[in-house]
């Protein structure tokens, strides 16, 4: 049979385009497609992942010029459909800013750009994209300016009680605590689903995470999505 | 026709940015500062023949503002 | 055309000499357009007129050196078809003026001279010096460089992965920022600088040209004065995302075999990039300026040819292959146009409106740049014994570890993406150089900046060398073969006489040590006149060092294990003077350690060897530099959370000595198993003594002495920048 393809978009400053494709190739037996940002079609569909960097030089907000390309248009078509999309990082903001994620990412607490390793709580497992993750609390680097998560109280409440959360920043034995919350997220917020569960949005870089000599937990994290294609 | 649309957050969002001027303001000695907030603003050039203010309301809307954290005004100049 | 005045040609910078050597190449007056471009092609910062005669002192050929000085940037051999493309470059006075921008514009710069060659960037380095933390201008200019830094290379998406970072009075009104850049590139898709072939176009790409650093070539190569902080309209603004987009479709043309020559546009913008890939061809080009895409309206040839509006580059196409550059470029969004072509007149033509606007002959022009033999003399230093007082140890090593030039400087490094692109396996603070895998391979490289500008200043030959060793031997200690380096020579005004004897005895350390060790030099950077008021820096030799790991197994970094004995490797002989701890008392008298390079290699190659042969028994390797042993041995703890005992020497009148003496040369071996390693040792004839065990304690022990808890070392440790950019 031949491998099912995944597809990538890539915008103008896409910077974690091949480190995703390296970390999907090796764990999920598919091969991947990348999907320049102004191709108005994407032909594989089975599951579509937006990267990481800096789109459009994050540029006015980051991720609000990506919104706009043709590409994206189609994602929130087949996003509809149900089809599995992941949003990393810069990927997380361009969801959120195309409104298929709630919320908004501001700038970190601190102002800077924070590039660390930090531990994060997996706080349900009953979303496709957490279900089969064999840990509880993983450990990813983080790499961003703009990464602190706001909502409004009315749907953060949403958000929390519709069991959206996926993951938290978290200390590394689990205890999610302000002095864990590297950016200022509201509720140590890290990555959350839309409404249907089928739309995943995070900052921490799975991708990053893959190789024997740093942390290796994003391997955990991708055998996780297997089951989905 | 030159458009000025000026964007901020909205209140109860926190501006690291406005929160770091005001306290350098209060060392400064502008002991006086309640608060200060941080915005931006677009000037936007158009022709005359095109009407204008509904595209510029919708650009602000959809591109120049995320309607989640900030606020748009639009002025005339 | 109006007569050039005396006025004019000052302001350009050219001398009386070197605008008779103008009047008698091109056998008329100037025009301001032609002498505009004389002022910049002979610049200290693009002809090295004070320099040119020493740098060629220097070694630069080896066995994996495939392109040495002269090129974008240095290329060596790193085995299986790989080559490493690398150089260092100072951005120092532009980051004075405005550190955010001037610093960021370093980081694109040099991001790019890699870049051109055919590399894709895999890493970044920065070595950077500031003032005194009280002078009021430090914190701002340290916030600002940081960030500034951090932006461009995020952006773009290369990991910046290490560096230097050192605080002193004499870097008051002079900071110094320099960029290194390290890319990869396959052996045989390098691509150079040489223009070639008759009648092939000339195609412009990337930022439009506005009026951003016009003059900023010779500004770089001015004294500052007071009024230079008002030069704002100078400063070059940066673009990361257009560099990534340059990055992007260069690979993407790169990949068509349709380049023939290409260059960045970096000081002296236009001007030097096209006069120097012609003069490297040997030929003529004609360049039709009216067609540079421009920001500004109504800018003037000579703004055109003399802007430095950054991201931008120059490229010779091959003519079958003109549309599919230009419809690549196109997709990645970028202006890209042909400006003109090759020609065989052997001249510079230059057209604004089909009128020729000037008109030079390029090889002359590069042939008869100035090169000045300039006088030196030794200053006498007259010494100030001044009182001071010597502090307990265990006091001196907690004021180091909490000071500013010893802190932890993750406040720092958290600001710089270290983990894109995957590769990343030690950064800063995990071993004594950064280290990045080359990519789905088993093999990385190390990368190391050094520099002692403290050492430099009281001997500035032996200063340099001490450089050069130490930037080995931190290549040694990450288990990797040194290979070559590149230099970024810093140092005040050339003109003055004891500047120049600084700047010759400089060159000549770092030739003695660069030949002893094998160690070329394939790239490199000078910036001069960095002083303001009268007043210069230390001078600031920074080596980039660069060395290969066969196997991605040998790395051992910082790590420490329960029961590890922590070995010495080298002689211990005390020696304090200019070491940190006497400068923390406040006594800043004497002179650096000595160097002896038969032992520095002999030591090197013993830890090399071992750390390949018997790399099973070694936990963790780390060299001795500034702060002797007993900061290497914090350093070690602090990194690892982990507590140890340390041992008392024989001699215990002398622990000041042994504990903080900055003698050169060694090593501290972190081993699980002894045996093997004192064999070897004795057969080698090489010096190694038993320092410390890593035990079962929350403690730094040191013998019969006091302990201080981890928790209050790391604390310590993590304090000052928290407190520093907080104020």
């Amino acid at each position: 049979m031949p491998k099912k393809v995944v597809s990538i978009i890539v915008f103008p400053g896409s910077n974690c385009d091949r480190d995703l494709a390296i970390a999907i190739q090796k764990h999920l037996n598919v091969k991947t497609e990348y999907i320049w940002h102004n191709e108005a079609k994407i032909k594989h569909h089975e599951m579509i992942f937006i990267p990481g960097g800096f789109s459009f030089g994050d540029y006015l907000r980051a991720g609000i010029l990506a919104t706009k390309s043709p590409a994206i248009k189609e994602v929130i078509n087949f996003s509809k459909k149900g089809v599995p999309i992941i949003g990393i990082c810069n990927g997380f903001q361009i969801l959120t800013e195309c409104k298929l994620l709630e919320g908004s990412l501001l700038v970190n607490k601190n102002q800077l750009f924070i590039c660390k390793d930090i531990f994060l709580k997996i706080e349900n497992k009953k979303s496709i994209f957490s279900k089969n993750i064999k840990k509880d609390i993983l450990k990813f680097p983080i790499a961003h300016g703009q990464g602190n998560y706001y909502a409004s109280k009315d749907s953060l409440k949403k958000l929390e009680d519709n069991e959206q959360v996926i993951f938290r920043y978290c200390s590394n034995k689990g205890s999610v605590k302000n002095k864990n919350n590297p950016n200022g997220s509201l509720n140590n917020i890290a990555g959350i689903t839309n409404k249907k569960k089928n739309i995943l949005g995070m900052m921490p870089h799975p991708e990053r995470a893959i190789s024997d000599k740093s942390t290796a937990d994003g391997n955990i994290f991708f055998e996780g999505l297997k089951e989905l294609l | 026709m030159i458009y000025r649309v000026f964007v901020n957050y909205k209140k109860g969002i926190l501006d690291p940015e406005a929160e770091a001027i005001k306290k350098t303001a209060k060392r400064m000695g502008f002991k006086s500062m309640k608060n200060i907030s941080k915005g931006k603003f677009f000037d936007i050039e158009i022709s005359e023949k095109k009407a204008g203010l509904e595209e510029i309301r919708n650009l602000s809307e959809e591109l120049l503002s995320n309607p989640v954290i900030e606020n748009f005004k639009i002025l005339k100049k | 055309m109006s007569k050039i005045s005396k006025e004019v040609i000052e302001n350009h910078g050219i001398s009386l000499a070197e605008f008779n050597m103008i009047l008698k190449i091109i056998k008329r007056e100037p025009n301001l357009l032609e002498l505009g471009i004389f002022s910049v092609m002979w610049s200290e910062h693009c002809s090295y007129k004070s320099t040119k005669k020493w740098l060629k002192t220097l070694p630069t050929s080896g066995k994996r050196v495939i392109c040495g000085p002269g090129e974008n940037a240095g290329i060596v051999d790193i085995d299986d078809g790989d080559a490493l493309v690398f150089k260092m470059e100072s951005h120092n006075h532009p980051s004075f003026i405005e550190p955010y921008q001037g610093a960021a514009t370093g980081v694109g710069g040099i991001m790019r001279d890699v870049f051109t060659m055919g590399a894709r960037p895999i890493a970044n380095l920065n070595s950077l010096r500031f003032g005194d933390p009280k002078h009021p201008k430090t914190k701002s200019l340290l916030t600002g460089v940081v960030k500034g830094i951090g932006d461009y290379g995020n952006c773009v998406g290369i990991p910046t992965i290490g560096g230097e970072c050192f605080f002193h009075k004499c870097y008051n009104n002079n900071i110094l920022v320099n960029a290194m850049c390290v890319g990869l590139v396959k052996k045989n898709k390098i691509f150079y600088s040489t223009a070639k072939g008759v009648g092939n176009p000339i195609i412009y790409v990337g930022s439009k040209t506005g009026r951003d650093g016009i003059h900023g070539a010779t500004m770089a190569s001015a004294e500052f004065d007071d009024k230079t902080q008002d030069n704002r309209p100078q400063v070059q603004v940066g673009d990361p995302f257009i560099e990534k987009l340059l990055l992007e479709s260069c690979q993407e043309i790169m990949k068509q075999d349709a380049i023939i020559a290409i260059q960045d546009m970096g000081a002296a913008g236009l001007t030097s990039s096209s006069f120097e890939m012609a003069s490297k061809g040997s030929c003529g080009v004609k360049l039709n300026l009216d067609k540079v895409p421009c920001r500004e309206e109504k800018m003037s040839p000579y703004e055109i040819m003399l802007s430095e509006t950054q991201e931008r580059m120059l490229m010779i196409i091959k003519p079958n292959k003109k549309k599919l550059t230009l419809e690549v470029f196109k997709k990645w969004g970028l202006d890209a146009v042909e400006i003109g072509n090759l020609t065989d007149s052997g001249d510079m033509e230059l057209f604004f409106n089909k009128k020729m606007v000037g008109k030079l002959p390029i090889k002359p022009l590069a042939d008869m740049s100035p090169e000045y033999n300039r006088p030196a003399k030794k200053l006498k230093k007259n010494k100030l014994k001044k009182k001071y007082k010597d502090i307990p140890i265990h006091h001196a090593l907690l004021k180091m570890i909490s000071g500013p030039n010893h802190s932890s400087k993750k406040w720092i490094y958290e600001q710089y993406d270290r983990s894109v692109m995957g590769d990343t396996l030690m950064s800063s603070e995990q071993s004594d150089a950064a280290i990045v895998r080359i990519h789905d391979t088993n093999k990385a490289i190390a990368i190391t900046c050094d520099c002692n500008p403290i050492f430099c200043n009281s001997d500035p030959k032996l200063g340099s060398a001490i450089g050069v060793a130490e930037s080995w031997r931190n290549l040694i200690a990450s288990g990797a073969e040194p290979i070559a380096i590149t230099d970024n020579l810093n140092f005040g005004n050339p003109e003055k006489e004891h500047i120049m004897f600084q700047i010759k005895e400089s060159i000549k350390g770092i030739k003695m040590a660069c030949d002893y060790l094998k160690f070329p030099v394939v790239s490199g950077n000078v910036s001069l006149y960095n002083e303001t008021k009268k007043k210069s820096i230390f001078p600031t030799p920074v080596i980039g060092g660069v060395g290969l790991i066969n196997k991605t197994e040998n790395i051992k970094g910082f790590k420490i294990n329960l029961d590890d004995k922590i070995f010495i490797i080298g002689d211990s002989y005390g020696h304090l003077e200019l070491s940190e701890y006497n400068r923390i008392c406040g006594n800043n008298d004497g002179t650096p350690p000595p160097l002896n390079l038969k032992i520095e290699y002999k030591n090197g190659m013993f830890v090399k060897k071992f750390l390949k042969d018997y790399g099973d028994l070694v936990t963790g390797c780390h060299d001795i530099s500034d702060g002797g042993l007993l900061l290497a041995l914090a350093e070690l703890c602090i990194s690892n959370k982990k507590g140890m005992k340390i041992k008392l020497p024989k001699n215990t009148k002398k622990l000041k000595e042994w504990f903080f003496g900055e003698d050169q040369s060694r090593y501290l071996l972190v081993l699980n198993s002894t045996d093997d390693f004192k064999r070897i040792a004795k057969k080698n004839k090489v010096k190694i003594s038993e320092v410390a065990i890593v035990e079962n304690t929350d403690n730094f022990i040191v013998e019969d002495n006091f302990k201080i808890p981890i928790k209050k070392l790391i604390k310590y440790n993590n304090s000052w920048y928290k407190k520093f950019v907080d104020i």
